[in-house]
């Protein structure tokens, strides 16, 4: 569901200033919070990625895993939050994003079956998990939880069914499997009822006291920003895949589009929220508390992962449906996936956020409470035909300007790209505000508020009679239809041209982190896990198993040192510093780039005049991506630099940081000297860092050998193409060659494994040279069998890249080199020269295939 | 003297030793000490697995560091209080008290190679003094064959891993050995669990059929099927009996813990039941609820490691009960090779009956003990599977697979009359 990389791809488009704003620092807030956080205490060494909370009639919470445990916590309510005394309940579960209580019946949501859990003997340990229902599709991909779990009066369950993603276009979200994409309806008795369609990563439901049910998603394919969606009966939310399963579809055999738009009705989500406040959304919960929890009753609190906060919904019905506002609630709590109540009307916030991405804490739980003290804040608001009346919680001396009020309308795009910006802005003149008698609800008057829009509401500088500030200033309302006039029947969704086409966004480049993430690395000292930082102590981080990011956690790290060498490089890494932290990107190990715990200097070069953005760097304990560009220095042929190593576009997550810089020699730390072509490095002795998807694009000057040949067309030794189309499973091309050679060509392969290049001689086994992009495979494309294997998955599946192959006799035997995109990734002698001229086979593996562009060879 | 006979003098010597009904109270002896007294006779002085007494199947050597059952403390005491089943390795749960099996275990460790620090391992899950029951993915076992999304890992006290399909429930192989890598709490979720268990037995290539049938004949549903079989001229006589046969589908109903015991639970299912893809592609209807389908019978099936001396093996379980009452024309369908020829060979001894396949040529040998029918309408063989009337009230099944230490069939009758 919440890809960190697609998020961060879409960061750089979106207005990130308003993006930074949703970032406060914590200690400032909590000073006049309202609510404050207090975090439960696991067993140590466990890991708790928090899919379900629910309580016992005697308090007593229940936690459920994406691990498939089921944690239960014993004076969860206790006065001190480290008085919890934790035990498993249940172990061996298929992870557990839904978890329900009734009564004193357990009830859990597995990725493949809603199950009871049972406890016969009384021991707090489960003996028994009762199948209720297995009956929904899976295919295996990792994509395909399962959320959950309100009930309705009648007993019956509502759980929601993620789309899969498949590589390589794994940003359209495709249903392979029945009623993926879907929202089910599981009655006690396991009859499951397929209830509504079109979601796409519906991470969280919940249910009101009216007994109306809401789900929201996460932003992506189909999906502007996270939605919070009031589902009935036969609703279909907009995610094309899951119509597969529907009447008319399978009827016609059809498979839906990703790319275009269904023509089915689309429901309009009752609330946007916008994406500055939401990345990934989770579940939602009424306040039914009976203002035990502050004055919010009977309005809704949604988890956000990303922002690692809880926000506010306040509803209302317009035209008999559902629409409303959404406020800022409490920012700073940890990566928030659930959201529960407990008996004494605390609210619970559970944590995960393994391979999504998002803000630390990233597992255990932690309770909101109320300090009983009412917050001057908005309370509610309630859509007029020519403006908004206001609820505030306290009273106003006066009514506020009509020029410190900013109002504003924008939609989105309905559209198979990722997200969709804010658009269409339109500001609003608000011409008059009034207050009622008691000065708690205010109302103001604009122009121009429109069906099918939402608006921004900020108040600024507002203070109560009594000299408080507000706390959250703005709201974000949804209008899908205005009080009066025709109904409308446009979205704040609209639909809008599709972009076009992508290719993958992997071409050209090399990932040098993915799949075994420090193969590419010579390194001590550094390891793959998941990373945060330690709550007690924020320059320290914490680290456990996963698959996150390199922290140079050990005692004395090395540097992070790439085994291959570059020169012109277009870049893309994530990092993340604890407070204080330190470290660099050495490029060439000469030219620095600096990450530093310190918003002056972060992300600059040394020696270099500042960086032009101070607030692009937004402090500890969060991932930040950074990009750019830099050009190795020029030689003539005599070694005389002619032109000086150079920066380009430096940006922290799309923030342009440094437009062009040019360092006339080494930075300080870096090897003296300057050469044309060399590994970079990230620091590992300066501060502990953590550093994650390491993509590298090799530009322009590719090693200087590959680049002479492929435009040497003279002499005797000329290419010619000996292959230029497809290559499907199980087919094989023979091309003879002479003992010495070289081969040039564009390669993509399907998604399948074990594709191979082999080069062999009468009777000798040669050489194979695997082509496999597959996840699982030990040996990936580039590696030699036998010779040097690479592990890391350098370029993905349905990718284009040039592949050149260079085998030519040398006095210690045979030299064979492999450049993948014109890097350099073998270099290998034989002695015993396994291969002496014949025939190269190229072998497209039997699941998958391969596609060929110019595939040009020559004899040298 | 055979080697044989040698493991069995030793073994019921020591099995002798086991039946000693009060331990003795614990003199204040070391782990080195219990280890030279108790263990080294087998396993060597040093842990090297040279012993006075030598073994088809080797005595461990410590020196190594391998472990059958795991190297975790709790897993090397169950080891040696409880034995292994199927090795020389007999339980010593009555000779040494708790604390002196502590001591000797923490011996045998610190016997072996340094262990690797314990945060690499932090995925792993151990059988402690209860079986585990893991639901989760599988890969599959056979190269080529799909993953299996919904995957079932029970791990037994003995030392045993079963790995089942978790929908439309089948046994899929035995392992023995360590439990499971919970590899899917790495990364972003999704993946496969890994079994750390050696792969013992392997079920029909780790792609059985169906466990149970109906026989069509008594099933006015299927009979008609039967008919329109015939109608497009499909068959012979012996095809439609096959074809009169209608799979029933296994649905789980519940996995329980009690005891040492885990049982799967899982209703046998006549109608058509969702879950699988192509069943649902078929139907031209709108999406409509499943229904839950009609059950014919419900069954409780478990396993267990059948302990002799001479041979590995172990036992599956099952008990079959009609939901209305006899259900005649229910047929258990259990996988033996289709290299079988049936019968065998029929034992009764002791009150006991047995039925063997000893599997000619291979060191393999299939037995089955059924309670609640009579002996005459027991068998019937039919491809790869032996079929059993199941329907008579409450049908007990036990089927032993054991593995033999050779293919000789003089091995395979000394061990024969061992076990009755």
């Amino acid at each position: 569901m919440l890809c960190t990389t697609l998020i961060s791809a879409l960061a750089a488009a979106l207005s990130n200033s308003i993006a930074n704003a949703a970032f406060l620092s914590s200690a400032q807030q909590q000073a006049n919070e309202p609510y404050s956080v207090e975090y439960l205490t696991p067993p140590a060494g466990e890991v708790v990625e928090v899919g379900g909370m629910g309580f016992l009639p005697n308090g007593d919470l229940l936690v459920s895993t994406r691990r498939g445990r089921v944690w239960w916590v014993t004076d969860a309510l206790a006065g001190d939050p480290n008085a919890a005394k934790w035990h498993i309940f249940c172990e061996g579960l298929h992870e557990g994003l839904g978890l329900k209580i009734d009564g004193e019946r357990i009830y859990v949501l597995q990725r493949g079956e809603l199950s009871e859990l049972i406890d016969h003997d009384g021991d707090r340990v489960c003996d028994e998990v009762r199948t209720i229902s297995q009956d929904w599709g899976m295919t295996g991909n990792y994509h395909e939880f399962a959320f959950g779990l309100p009930t309705d009066a009648a007993g019956n369950f509502y759980m929601s069914l993620n789309v899969g993603f498949w590589s390589p276009e794994w940003w359209h979200g495709i249903s392979k499997a029945p009623y993926r994409g879907w929202i089910l309806q599981v009655s006690p008795q396991g009859v499951v009822t397929p209830w509504a369609a079109g979601v796409r990563s519906p991470c969280g439901l919940g249910m009101n006291s009216a007994g109306d049910l809401f789900y929201t998603d996460n932003q992506g394919d189909w999906m502007g920003v996270c939605p919070i969606f009031h589902v009935e009966k036969g609703d279909f939310m907009g995610h094309p895949a899951s119509l597969r399963w529907t009447e008319g579809y399978r009827q016609a055999g059809r498979i839906p589009s990703s790319t275009t738009p269904a023509t089915v009705q689309r429901k309009p989500a009752a609330v946007m929220v916008p994406y500055e406040w939401s990345r990934s959304a989770g579940n939602l919960v009424e306040d039914q508390t009976g203002g035990k929890f502050g004055p919010f009753g009977g309005q809704m609190y949604v988890a956000e992962l990303t922002n690692g906060t809880v926000i506010r919904t306040q509803m209302e019905k317009v035209r008999g449906q559902y629409q409303g506002a959404v406020f800022k609630f409490r920012d700073g709590i940890g990566s928030v996936c659930r959201v529960a109540f407990a008996p004494d009307g605390s609210l619970f916030t559970g944590f995960t956020n393994r391979g999504w991405g998002g803000l630390a804490p990233g597992h255990g739980v932690a309770r909101l409470k109320w300090n009983g003290q009412t917050p001057f804040d908005m309370h509610s608001v309630h859509l007029l035909q020519d403006g908004f009346e206001i609820n505030l919680t306290e009273a106003l001396s006066a009514a506020p300007d009509v020029a410190s009020i900013e109002a504003e309308l924008y939609d989105y795009n309905y559209w198979w790209d990722y997200g969709s910006p804010q658009m269409n802005f339109e500001s609003l003149a608000v011409t008059a505000t009034q207050l009622s008698a008691d000065g708690k609800k205010l109302t103001i008057k604009c122009d121009g508020l429109q069906a099918a829009k939402c608006v921004r509401i900020t108040l600024k500088e507002l203070k109560s009679g009594s000299g408080a500030p507000l706390l959250h200033d703005t709201f974000h309302y949804t209008i899908n239809q205005m009080p009066e006039g025709p109904l409308s029947t446009e979205l704040v969704s609209r639909m809008v041209e599709p972009p076009e086409a992508k290719v993958s966004d992997s071409e050209g480049w090399l990932h040098l982190s993915w799949g075994e993430a420090l193969d590419r690395f010579e390194s001590t000292g550094w390891e793959l896990c998941d990373v945060e930082l330690d709550k007690a102590d924020p320059s320290k981080l914490v680290t456990r198993l996963g698959m996150g990011a390199l922290v140079n956690s050990g005692e004395t790290p090395s540097n992070l040192v790439s085994k291959q060498e570059f020169g012109d490089v277009e870049f893309r890494f994530n990092f993340m510093l604890p407070k204080g932290g330190d470290s660099g990107l050495y490029f060439m190990e000469r030219y620095e780039l600096q990450l530093s715990d310190n918003v002056g200097d972060c992300a600059g070069i040394v020696g270099v005049k500042g960086p032009r953005s101070r607030t692009a760097y937004r402090g500890p304990g969060q991932w930040h991506t950074v990009t750019g560009r830099f050009f190795a220095p020029r030689f003539d042929a005599n070694g005389n630099k002619t032109r000086n190593a150079m920066f380009e576009q430096i940006a922290l997550d799309g923030v342009m940081v440094i437009g062009a810089a040019e360092p006339t020699g080494p930075t300080g730390g870096g090897k003296p000297g300057e050469v044309a072509l060399a590994p970079f490095y990230f620091q590992g002795h300066a501060g502990k860092a953590c550093i994650g998807d390491i993509r590298i694009k090799p530009l322009g000057n590719v090693d200087e050998m590959v680049k002479a040949s492929l435009s040497d067309s003279a002499s005797a030794f000329a290419w010619r193409t000996v292959f230029d189309h497809g290559l499907d499973g199980g087919k094989a091309v023979l091309l003879d060659v002479p003992a010495e050679f070289e081969l040039s060509g564009r390669v993509q392969l399907t998604d399948g494994p074990a594709s191979e290049l082999l080069f062999r001689s009468n009777g000798s086994d040669g050489y194979r040279l695997v082509l496999d992009g597959t996840a699982n495979a030990p040996l990936k494309t580039g590696s030699m069998e036998g010779y040097a294997g690479i592990a890391a998955e350098l370029i993905p599946a349905g990718t284009w890249f040039d592949l050149h192959l260079r085998c030519v006799e040398n006095v210690g035997g045979r030299v064979i080199s492999v450049h993948l995109n014109g890097v350099r990734f073998l270099l290998i002698a034989d002695k015993e020269r396994k291969f002496n001229g014949n025939q190269i086979v190229l072998n497209a593996g039997h699941e998958g295939g391969l596609k060929i562009k110019e595939m040009r060879l020559r004899g040298l | 003297m055979p080697l044989l006979h040698l493991t069995q003098i030793l073994c019921s010597a020591l099995a002798a030793l086991a039946c000693t009904p009060e331990p003795q109270e614990p003199a204040a002896r070391s782990g080195k000490e219990i280890y030279l007294g108790t263990c080294a006779v087998c396993h060597g002085d040093t842990g090297d697995g040279n012993g006075l007494v030598k073994f088809d199947r080797p005595a461990r050597s410590f020196q190594q560091g391998g472990f059958s059952f795991g190297n975790t403390p709790e897993a090397l005491f169950r080891t040696v209080s409880s034995g292994i089943g199927g090795t020389p390795m007999p339980g010593f749960a009555a000779v040494l008290n708790e604390k002196e099996r502590r001591l000797v275990v923490e011996y045998v460790i610190a016997l072996g190679p340094e262990q690797p620090p314990a945060a690499g391992n932090a995925s792993i899950l151990n059988v402690g003094s209860k079986p585990v029951v893991v639901r989760g993915q599988l890969a599959p076992l056979k190269s080529g064959a799909s993953e299996l999304p919904r995957g079932l890992m029970i791990g037994t006290t003995d030392g045993l891993s079963w790995q089942y399909q978790a929908d439309d429930v089948r046994l899929l192989a035995v392992r023995q050995g360590a439990f499971l890598d919970r590899k899917d709490w790495g990364g972003r979720g999704g993946g496969p669990l890994q079994p750390l268990g050696k792969l013992m037995h392997l079920l029909q290539d780790g792609e059985p059929g169906p466990s149970f049938m109906l026989q069509a004949s008594l099933d006015t549903g299927a009979a008609k099927k039967t008919g329109s079989a015939k109608d497009t001229g499909a068959d012979n006589g012996a095809n439609s009996a096959i074809q009169a046969r209608r799979a029933l589908y296994s649905k789980l109903t519940s996995t329980l813990v009690t005891g040492q015991r885990a049982e799967v639970r899982y209703a046998l299912m006549k109608d058509a039941v969702f879950t699988k893809q192509a069943a649902l592609m078929d139907s031209s209807v709108a999406p409509q609820s499943t229904q839950p389908g009609t059950a014919v019978a419900n069954v409780r099936e478990w396993g267990e490691a059948f302990s002799h001396p001479s041979a590995a093996g172990f036992r599956r379980h099952f008990e079959v009960e009609g939901v209305a009452g006899k259900r005649p024309d229910l047929l258990i369908a259990l996988d033996i090779p289709k290299e079988l020829n049936g019968p065998s060979e029929l034992v009764s001894n002791r009150g006991q009956t047995w039925v063997w396949f000893p599997w000619q040529g291979r060191a393999i040998a299939y037995g089955f003990q059924i309670e609640g029918i009579p002996f005459a309408m027991m068998l019937e063989g039919e491809d790869s599977r032996l079929l059993l009337p199941a329907g008579n009230g409450v049908l007990k099944v036990h089927m032993t697979t054991l593995l033999l230490p050779d293919a000789k069939a003089e091995t395979w009758s000394k061990l024969q009359e061992e076990i009755y």
